[in-house]
């Protein structure tokens, strides 16, 4: 390190505070009690008739399809329970009153915003990640074979992962200027209406559009199944640019929210 | 980082002293609070004492130095640094540089332990050699006497744990210039000693700026001193100039047991003391003018004053 004839360190190592935020956000969010009590909390829920919506006989025809379904239906629940977990994660700095003495340190709001942010979304999704791999073992059990492995891992990265990414973002920006909970509570509205509203009933909904954030786009389109629909869930092929243009969309508006959570924390900063 | 081996003193030798200089420095919070007031200060290298009752606007000040808050106007230099109202972000981090900052309320995580919060903060403060990290952390660890609890989390420990783990924090980067905002409050007296050595430790070749409301901490720890009030400042200089203000105005009135001090007529005595002494009732008290005896068996002596009546003194003259 340069240090200059004042003894100040002339650079200061952002990246060193990245991985900071980064690595204790982390690890404080996966500590957390509700974390794990939330996921298993779900588990009634997603595991209710297990055997008759995924297992042979009376499940799907093929098990890329069992596992693409026992995808679906988890992150189109589990995104909500990520989401109002995150969205303490910058309050609490406030709570606790660690923000001004962030406000001291030399590394950038940005830096420490984005490690917060990255580091609690995946800590969000480790229990989540568990529970899935659950309905997983359960299924390729069931089929006895392993080959479909690498397509659960995949299906998981490219859903869950934009999706939880997608939220995280919204929910670490948000309350930076709201009251949590009210955030919390037009988060879950927000949810049920951009992913369960019937879009033919009129009401205006995302439902359907590219930014559904549960993902059905990129599903349908990077996991085609030629299989118009099974109980409600529809795997038709669509083209890969729309998974391209759902994925780019949701985080594209991810990445806006937490460079409008940098500024909108800046401000604050440099109001007081 | 450099020096990593030793706490104090800080940095080496040849780097050339700390200052801090200000001059018309006022801040004005929203809602037309005026926490400060045409505020004149300079402050040299050692310990420095800013002592005054609450709400006189110390905190404000503190935090405007650790670059937390921006003045309103006047101007304001640090290590040579323009740090006013309109500096730039760059001159800000530079001075976060050199800066440790033991905040009133010390906010912390409650569920990390006191080591993982210390190499977060190393962290934060930009310090990316692992190594060394490491190291700082646990002689810092050390120094606060915390090594054995080390791995605890946080929401177990004491007051004066917590501030300990505030001063360690404070120290990670060697800081020039150390910020510590009543770092006395609320610990009981023999934690109080013990913060008060160790800051007393810390002195050297950067600034401590210290403030309290409780003038036995400035006594014992602060070669210079400022006294704020009502966001102005006071007095500033060495503790024996306060001192030598109140000289001759302080005095020791003997009366028999019930007897009351009477004033010089404007009620313009303050008493500090008051002492039952089986017949007698010995007051300590301060007054522009010789107190009168009420009765004629009473006794008045001027005496020495101390640094908490040159205190009293200066508040009461400048009411
Ligand atoms: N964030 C704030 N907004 C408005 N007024 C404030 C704020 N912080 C402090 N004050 C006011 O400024 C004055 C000085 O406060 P402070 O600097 O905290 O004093 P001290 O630390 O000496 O007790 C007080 O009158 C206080 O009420
Ligand atoms: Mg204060």
């Amino acid at each position: 390190m340069h240090v200059n004839q004042l003894g100040i360190l002339n650079q200061t190592s952002q990246p060193a505070a990245f991985g900071g935020a980064f690595r204790y956000e982390f690890m404080m969010q996966l500590r957390r009690p509700a974390l794990w009590i939330g996921a298993l909390l779900l588990c009634p829920f997603l595991f209710n008739h297990f055997n008759a919506f995924y297992l042979p006989p009376n499940g799907p025809p093929t098990v890329e399809q069992s596992v693409t379904q026992w995808m679906s239906f988890n992150a189109l629940f589990y995104p909500i329970i990520a989401g109002l977990l995150i969205a303490d994660r910058y309050a609490r700095d406030r709570k606790t009153r660690t923000e001004e003495l962030f406000h001291t340190m030399p590394t950038t709001v940005g830096t420490r915003l984005f490690g917060k942010y990255l580091g609690s979304v995946l800590a969000t999704l480790v229990p989540l990640f568990l529970v899935y791999m659950v309905g997983v073992a359960l299924i390729l059990a069931n089929w006895h074979t392993i080959g479909v492995l690498p397509m659960a891992l995949a299906l998981f990265a490219a859903l869950m992962l934009p999706a939880v990414l997608f939220v995280g973002a919204f929910s670490i920006a948000c309350p930076t200027f709201m009251w949590t909970v009210l955030y919390q509570v037009l988060f879950v509205c927000y949810w049920f209406w951009g992913n369960f509203l019937n879009p033919k009933i009129g009401i205006p909904t995302l439902n359907g559009t590219l930014l559904t954030p549960s993902g059905v786009h990129i599903s349908r389109s990077f996991f085609p199944l030629g299989v118009p629909s099974y109980r409600g869930f529809s795997f038709a092929p669509e083209p890969l640019t729309n998974g391209f243009a759902s994925l780019g969309l949701l985080l594209g508006c991810a990445l806006i929210a937490l460079f409008a959570a940098w500024g909108i924390v800046r401000w604050q900063r440099d109001q007081a | 980082m450099r020096n990593l081996q030793t706490v104090a003193p800080a940095t080496s030798a040849q780097t050339p002293p700390m200052t801090i200089s200000m001059s018309g420095l006022s801040k004005v919070y929203r809602g037309h609070i005026q926490a400060l007031r045409n505020v004149d200060l300079t402050i040299e290298q050692g310990m420095f004492g800013l002592l005054g009752p609450n709400g006189a606007g110390k905190t404000t000040l503190m935090r405007i130095l650790a670059g937390i808050l921006r003045p309103t106007s006047g101007t304001l230099t640090i290590a040579g640094i323009d740090a006013s109202r309109s500096s730039s972000d760059r001159n800000r981090t530079q001075i976060k540089r050199l800066l440790g900052y033991l905040p009133q309320e010390l906010g912390m995580y409650p569920d990390l332990s006191a080591r993982e919060f210390l190499d977060y903060i190393a962290l934060l403060k930009g310090m990316d050699n692992k190594q060394q990290r490491q190291a700082r952390v646990e002689q810092l660890l050390e120094t606060v006497a915390l090594s054995e609890v080390a791995n605890r989390k946080l929401k177990t420990y004491s007051g004066g744990m917590k501030r300990r783990v505030g001063i360690a924090q404070a120290l990670l980067n060697d800081p020039r210039l150390l910020i510590v905002d009543e770092p006395t409050a609320g610990l009981d007296p023999e934690e109080r000693i013990r913060f008060r050595n160790l800051l007393s430790e810390l002195g050297g070749n950067r600034i401590v700026l210290l403030s309290t409301h409780i003038v036995e901490d400035v006594a014992q720890t602060c070669q210079r001193l400022a006294v704020l009030a009502n966001g102005q400042v006071r007095f500033q200089g060495t503790l024996g100039e306060l001192v030598a203000a109140a000289q001759g105005k302080v005095w020791l009135l003997t009366l028999p047991a019930g007897g009351r001090p009477l004033g010089d007529g404007n009620g313009e005595l303050s008493v500090i003391a008051t002492q039952h002494l089986g017949a007698q009732v010995q007051y300590r008290v301060v007054s522009e003018r010789e107190p009168q005896a009420p009765t004629r068996d009473g006794q008045v002596a001027s005496i020495e004053p101390s640094l908490e009546d040159a205190y009293v003194y200066l508040m009461r003259e400048q009411r």
